[in-house]
């Protein structure tokens, strides 16, 4: 008697199921599943951002050594306010810590949903912690201007900075023979002599596409042309002469020296740009310009070099670090404050110096082999000037309004100052109807 | 001869078309980061399975796929289940006046309501009930979701299927369940399978919900876990394609599995 051995859809049914469900079933079996452990749990919530790589791979595991449980929760940027501030003003504890980007700090501030640190312990006061770093951690802030509700508030610690993140310029050094261009007309004259033969497409690059991108890409322009954002009662004076002319300049001459596209620039179109050896010259944040060593994310490795922001009258960076705040509701709440105790000592950030990442204390920046050049460089930029973006729970609103009349005028290839104007009265209409004045 | 040429080239460009998205998905998957943003190749120069590698040794891509398995086996399961009987109650038995006719109606609009004016509510709950990041979450909220769709299909299904069959069944002694469950549910099988696939389409490819309920790779599906490899300001475009090739792929065998059934489910009634 002939056994069929013909393929039947019903043995192909049974063969499928039976191998999903034993699949499921042996994955689930095999799942580091994150159940409570016996070590000192800590929760890390954090989004994904190049940044914070050397503090995954190098500094989790020093922190198992010391006997924390690490679990290290990676999300979306565009969805982790908004889940992060769900979870801490409902009580619903799913994190120890979050890795906060800082101009949130003021809105989980005034929400009042983070554990005050320095009660925990942790010493804002120390010597060694990055000055203007450590005043980030603080709500309402110690110095500036106070948003109403809170202009008599004690002074609170409750965030620490945890990867000094900030703006630093990257230049292709076979353009820029003589080192970092130190305006921003330097940046453009050398850009175009680069041009002129052949080694660059474009003398510099940038992001154009609005909210956000647009105006964190203007703001060092902003900053290094003098212009100053709020006065201390909140009136917006973004839109001074100093502010439009570095508005004319960023939609003009640099949209003129950028490629065609920049008006729809993001990070990954600019990051293109630079690592693949077109753009001669790029403001950016540490986590693009970590690549520039590394041949697999670059076609010009080597060739890229870190320098202080070019200046018109000033050279100030735009700082944007990676800050932790332990919720209220954190289920683990006491190994969450011993765990950043000790990753802020002198010795677990000289390790994460030497692992490649931008560290909080000034001690580490000066250990004997910093893992990256960027580091050395962070350091200058520190030194000569570096801001947060004004500290007020409504940011995001003021970015999003600045940013679209920004990119309309980057359409335009002209008029900045006219923008700056209406977004000013924009802004100004914000926030008195959010009760500022 | 004209007419064969235009078939030929209006095939081509259908075939090119609907193949070419799943050859670039496919072509991105095997190409480095660097290859993707700043060399813009047409095939892969240096193909590589580092992608592939990632997103499970890196990424906890295992984790997602295996939580969007599992919450749309059992949502689909128990929405089927439930479902059916709810849909053969509507075809079968006398409903009071006021709601005669309208069941169907009413169970569509609870459907077709935009998920995102119920998801603070659903998060709420979810909250209040210790269920959020949990399979058991996402399996009731789906589930709630896919009963309403299972009720709405298979009610039509159930329509085609003659009542005479069931009541000769009775005839012979058997109960109204026992008639159901071995008359009526087999001959409207097709339709049945029809419902599934819709029903696992929807639920697998979920993401706002999951957006919402989850936050750990312990729950996260894997629409939601493929939205974490977004960072803020580089993104892994080489792992995201490689989870699209891995996430597409569940669901093609599961079409591949029940393609007759659901083309005889989707023809069931349509020729008398």
């Amino acid at each position: 008697m002939m056994h069929s051995s013909r393929l039947t859809r019903r043995s192909v049914i049974k063969g499928g199921l039976g191998l999903a469900l034993a699949t499921t079933a042996l994955t689930t079996l095999g799942l580091p599943m994150p159940a409570r452990a016996a070590g000192k749990k800590v929760i890390i919530g954090a989004f994904a951002d190049g940044g914070l790589t050397p503090f995954k791979q190098k500094i989790i595991p020093l922190a198992k050594e010391q006997g924390f449980d690490i679990e290290f929760l990676e999300d979306e940027y565009g969805v982790t306010l908004e889940k992060w501030f769900a979870d801490a003003q409902s009580g619903a504890g799913q994190y120890d810590l979050y890795l906060l980007d800082d101009p949130w700090v003021p809105q989980f501030g005034a929400a009042n949903v983070l554990e005050d640190l320095g009660a925990g312990g942790i010493d804002g006061a120390d010597k060694d912690w990055i000055g203007s770093m450590i005043d980030m951690g603080y709500w309402p802030p110690q110095q500036g201007p106070r948003v109403k509700g809170f202009e008599s508030a004690k002074s609170t610690l409750i965030c620490v900075p945890f990867v000094g993140d900030l703006q630093t310029l990257t230049y292709r050094n076979d353009v820029f023979t003589g080192g970092a261009p130190k305006t921003w007309d330097e940046v453009i004259a050398k850009g175009k002599e680069g041009v002129a033969a052949g080694k660059i497409k474009y003398p510099v690059v940038f992001r154009g596409v609005s909210g956000n991108p647009i105006v964190t890409s203007w703001y060092p322009v902003f900053l290094s042309f003098g212009g100053s954002f709020f006065d201390d009662k909140w009136n917006p004076i973004f839109n001074s002469a100093e502010g439009k002319a570095s508005a004319d300049f960023f939609v003009g001459t640099m949209k003129q020296n950028a490629p065609s596209g920049v008006v729809e620039f993001d990070s990954d179109q600019e990051g293109a740009a630079i690592l693949g050896g077109e753009a001669g010259a790029i403001i950016q944040y540490s986590g693009n310009a970590l690549k520039a060593d590394d041949p697999a994310q670059t076609k010009v490795a080597g060739k890229l070099d870190f320098g202080v922001v070019p200046s018109q009258a000033k050279a100030i960076a735009q700082m944007g670090i990676f800050i932790a705040g332990v919720p209220k509701a954190a289920p683990n709440k006491a190994n969450a404050i011993e765990f950043l105790k000790w990753y802020v000592s002198a010795e677990t950030q000289a390790k994460l110096s030497e692992a490649g990442s931008i560290p909080v204390k000034r001690s580490a920046f000066g250990i004997a082999k910093p893992g990256n050049r960027l580091i050395p460089v962070a350091l200058k930029q520190l030194d000569a000037g570096a801001l947060p973006r004004p500290r007020t729970p409504d940011w995001a609103k003021v970015e999003e309004l600045l940013g679209i009349e920004l990119n309309k005028a980057l359409q335009a290839g002209s008029g900045g100052g006219a923008a700056l104007d209406t977004a000013a009265k924009q802004v100004k209409d914000y926030l008195t109807t959010a009760g500022y004045y | 001869m004209s007419t064969r040429l235009a078939r030929i080239v209006t095939t081509l460009f259908v075939l090119a078309v609907v193949l070419l998205p799943i050859y670039w998905l496919v072509s991105t998957s095997l190409k480095s980061n660097r290859e993707i943003t700043q060399e813009g190749t047409l095939y892969p120069h240096v193909p590589t399975l580092d992608n592939y590698v990632r997103l499970f040794t890196e990424k906890q891509f295992g984790s997602y796929l295996t939580n969007s398995l599992v919450v749309t086996f059992f949502s689909v399961a128990i929405a089927l289940v439930v479902g059916a009987m709810g849909a053969y109650a509507i075809v079968r038995f006398r409903l009071p006046f006021a709601m005669e006719g309208k069941v169907g109606l009413f169970l569509l609009t609870l459907r077709i309501i935009p998920p995102v004016v119920i998801l603070i509510p659903v998060y709420l709950l979810m909250l209040s009930l210790g269920l959020l990041d949990t399979w058991l979450g996402l399996i009731a909220t789906y589930t709630a979701f896919n009963v309403t769709f299972c009720v709405w299909m298979m009610e039509s299904f159930f329509r085609e299927i003659p009542v005479d069959l069931e009541e000769a069944a009775m005839v012979d002694g058997d109960s109204r369940f026992g008639a159901f469950r071995r008359i009526t549910l087999p001959l409207a099988a097709p339709g049945l399978a029809a419902t599934a696939i819709f029903a696992v389409l929807v639920t697998f490819n979920e993401f706002l919900f999951a957006l919402a309920l989850t936050a750990t790779p312990r729950a996260m599906t894997m629409p939601r876990g493929t939205a974490t490899l977004i960072g803020r300001i580089d993104t892994d475009w080489a792992s995201m394609a490689a989870a699209g090739v891995i996430g597409a792929l569940p669901i093609v065998f599961f079409a591949l599995l029940v393609q007759r059934h659901l083309v005889r489910g989707l023809t069931m009634g349509a020729v008398k």
